[in-house]
């Protein structure tokens, strides 16, 4: 077991648009809608960049902003850890049909951009973090996966961690297959010890078994918006966290492991 | 530049560049590529047929040289295959499959062929997942990737697992082949030479794209004896935070990097006896990586790019020249600097033109990616 404090969260998916607001609908103070329009623009970024940042990095920045304004710290003294399923799958879409074309038109912006890690460069330079930064990908694991990552290095540096995890409508082509419907990005801010900002203390650790029971006391359509969505996952914990309950649960992590979290609200 | 550690070996010790002119059916492009040879009639084992692309038969090829597998074999009965992690790095993972896919979709509808699997071959992950079942390995698995510092910081990434008890012995490499959106990509940046790469050379006017996989099996020291076996020291990772393919331009980031990596090793700067430079022979990468260096090291110890040799791997380019680190410490060996003719003059660091013999205490390698991703990773011998 590995603790870790909650600190701030930003939240941007159909019908949840801020974590102030996401939080009554996750403690089911108030109903919840599924508003498919969540194409936030990251205001963050400088205005040059912004208009050639593509949906992924507009989702994750915006996302990562709220995060660490609610944990009221400053971006240059975390560490960021990003994840996505499918990453900048729109940006594929354009470069693989540019190459299929006579002169191959691949757009130098749209080139560097469709690296994995383009949200959290965006974000570095938007915010002038120049700490660590890594981009995973653990296909449908890319929450837990992000999420022990954050943890080793929470623990390892004694130093905060952004950690991002986004994913956005998968363009046409590849709706027949694996298809995300909708924008999804959450950002928690993770330290090494407990603030007067912390939600809630986090132990987290890996287990080499199958998940017994799933722990779905949400609403329907909530358990819908988290099963579309690999980037939704951590609604789940954020359930617990907006209730203020003290529950145990376990993530699926690949074949025959979980990502283990404890969750104990601090506030 | 072939299979196994041998062959790479004489390749340096040969001055026997793996770059060549561009033969792939599907690039029309004049330049020089690193290619692996045998990739086409190598297609992945059966059982993981829907994994079948280039890239995962590049990860195949590598992992069966030099008797990895029995190490990853014996690691199981020792650890456990649920303790070994399995960090992997790759920018492009299998996009040339779906490169391919876009080529045969449905006139009328758009879509992509049914035969097209997107998850086991284009995914980020796909890497991890096909290595994680060919080994059926249980620990964590994660892919890194940061663009050209994926396979470097893949070391960082299992150091903190270990560290943090999410496991006690980890496989790290990385995985990059060729394909027409990173080929053409490059080009449209104006980053591609039609020459081999010429690092630090005055004339330097780009990369030479190569592709690579490579594996090492990390281990804690007290977990056996591994007396003159290659020690991964320390690890340096730092965002340059300002833009998306030009480096800091006084190299502010990868100086930090170098200098994170020293701090985590316990090592002084002039006990590092060798640097293998990222050394793109891009003007501005060479240019940023030659004042980093000359900021923490000064203008006295000996630095290369082996890129004249292996091209540009970028996803795979942190694994390949741990490796190559790790053939240099075993020969005390210092490459020079292939096809570099003579030194930009600007350059203070002390850049190595001709291979030559030497003592090696430790040695670091550079590895900087899009975005201003850098890692510094630092090698010994264990005593």
């Amino acid at each position: 077991m590995t603790t870790v404090y909650l600190d701030g969260i930003g939240i941007e998916a159909p019908g949840l648009r801020t974590w102030q607001q996401a939080r009554l609908v996750l403690r089911g103070e108030n109903p919840f809608y599924f508003e498919k329009k969540s194409h936030p623009v990251a205001t963050l970024i400088p205005e040059n960049e912004r208009r050639r940042a593509g949906d992924t990095i507009h989702l994750a920045v915006h996302v990562a902003g709220e995060a660490v304004n609610n944990a009221k710290v400053n971006p240059e003294s975390l560490i960021n850890v990003f994840s996505s399923y499918r990453g900048a799958l729109k940006i594929v879409d354009h470069m693989c049909n540019a190459v299929t074309l006579p002169d191959h038109p691949i757009s130098p912006t749209q080139f560097h951009n469709s690296v994995y890690n383009s949200p959290a460069a965006y974000w570095c330079i938007a915010t002038q973090t120049r700490g660590p930064s890594t981009s995973l990908a653990c296909a449908e694991a890319s929450f837990p996966g992000a999420l022990l990552s954050a943890t080793a290095n929470v623990f390892t540096h004694k130093q905060g961690v952004l950690l991002v995890v986004y994913d956005v409508e998968s363009p046409k082509p590849f709706h027949k297959q694996y298809a995300i419907e909708f924008n999804c990005g959450i950002a928690l801010v993770l330290m090494p010890s407990q603030s007067e900002n912390t939600l809630a203390k986090l132990d987290i650790n890996f287990q080499s078994r199958k998940t017994e029971e799933m722990d779905m006391a949400l609403s329907p359509p909530l358990v819908k918006l988290i099963s579309g969505n690999a980037s939704a996952q951590p609604l789940r914990m954020l359930s617990a966290v907006a209730s203020q309950d003290s529950r145990e649960m376990f993530y699926d992590y690949l074949e025959n492991s979980v990502v283990e979290v404890k969750i104990n609200p601090c506030n | 530049m072939g299979c196994e550690l041998k062959e790479h070996e004489q390749a340096l010790l040969n001055l026997r560049s793996g770059l060549g002119p561009c033969n792939l059916d599907f690039i029309n492009l004049d330049t020089c590529v690193g290619r692996v040879k045998g990739i086409e009639d190598s297609p992945v084992v059966d059982r993981l047929k829907e994994f079948d692309c280039r890239n995962n038969r590049l990860a195949q090829l590598a992992l069966h040289q030099d008797e990895f597998e029995q190490a990853v074999e014996k690691a199981k009965i020792r650890y456990g295959p649920e303790r070994i992690g399995l960090f992997l790095g790759t920018s492009t993972s299998g996009i040339l499959q779906t490169e391919m896919a876009y080529r045969h979709r449905d006139p009328a509808t758009g879509d992509l062929p049914k035969t097209y699997k997107y998850k086991e071959t284009q995914n980020n992950f796909s890497v991890a997942a096909f290595v994680k079942k060919y080994f059926k390995l249980e620990g964590p698995a994660l892919v890194v990737s940061t663009a050209c510092s994926s396979s470097a910081k893949v070391f960082a990434e299992a150091s903190r697992f270990i560290q943090s008890g999410f496991c006690d012995a980890a496989i790290v490499g990385g995985v990059d082949s060729l394909c027409q959106t990173t080929l053409y990509g490059f080009s449209s940046l104006q980053l591609v030479s039609s020459k081999p790469c010429r690092p630090a050379d005055p004339d330097r006017d780009g990369l030479s794209i190569g592709e690579a996989g490579g594996y090492a099996l990390l281990e804690k020291p007290e977990n056996g004896d591994f007396q003159n076996q290659i020690a991964f020291l320390g690890y340096g990772e730092s965002s340059d935070a300002y833009h998306m393919t030009s480096p800091q331009p006084e190299g502010r980031g990868m100086a930090q990097s170098m200098q994170m990596a020293l701090e985590c090793s316990g090592l002084k700067a002039n006990q590092i006896s060798y640097i293998n430079l990222h050394g793109t022979a891009t003007q501005t990468n060479d240019k940023a990586e030659d004042k980093a260096v000359v900021k923490i090291f000064g203008s006295s110890t000996p630095c290369s790019s082996t890129k004249g040799w292996t091209g540009h791997t970028l996803g795979a380019a942190g694994i390949t020249e741990a490796i190559i680190c790790a053939i240099c410490l075993n020969n005390n060996f210092i490459p020079g600097s292939l096809n570099t003719r003579m030194l930009d003059s600007d350059f203070c660091s002390n850049i190595i033109l001709e291979n030559r013999t030497e003592k090696l205490g430790y040695v670091l390698s550079n590895s900087f990616g899009f975005g201003g991703n850098n890692c510094s990773l630092i090698f010994g011998i264990h005593l």
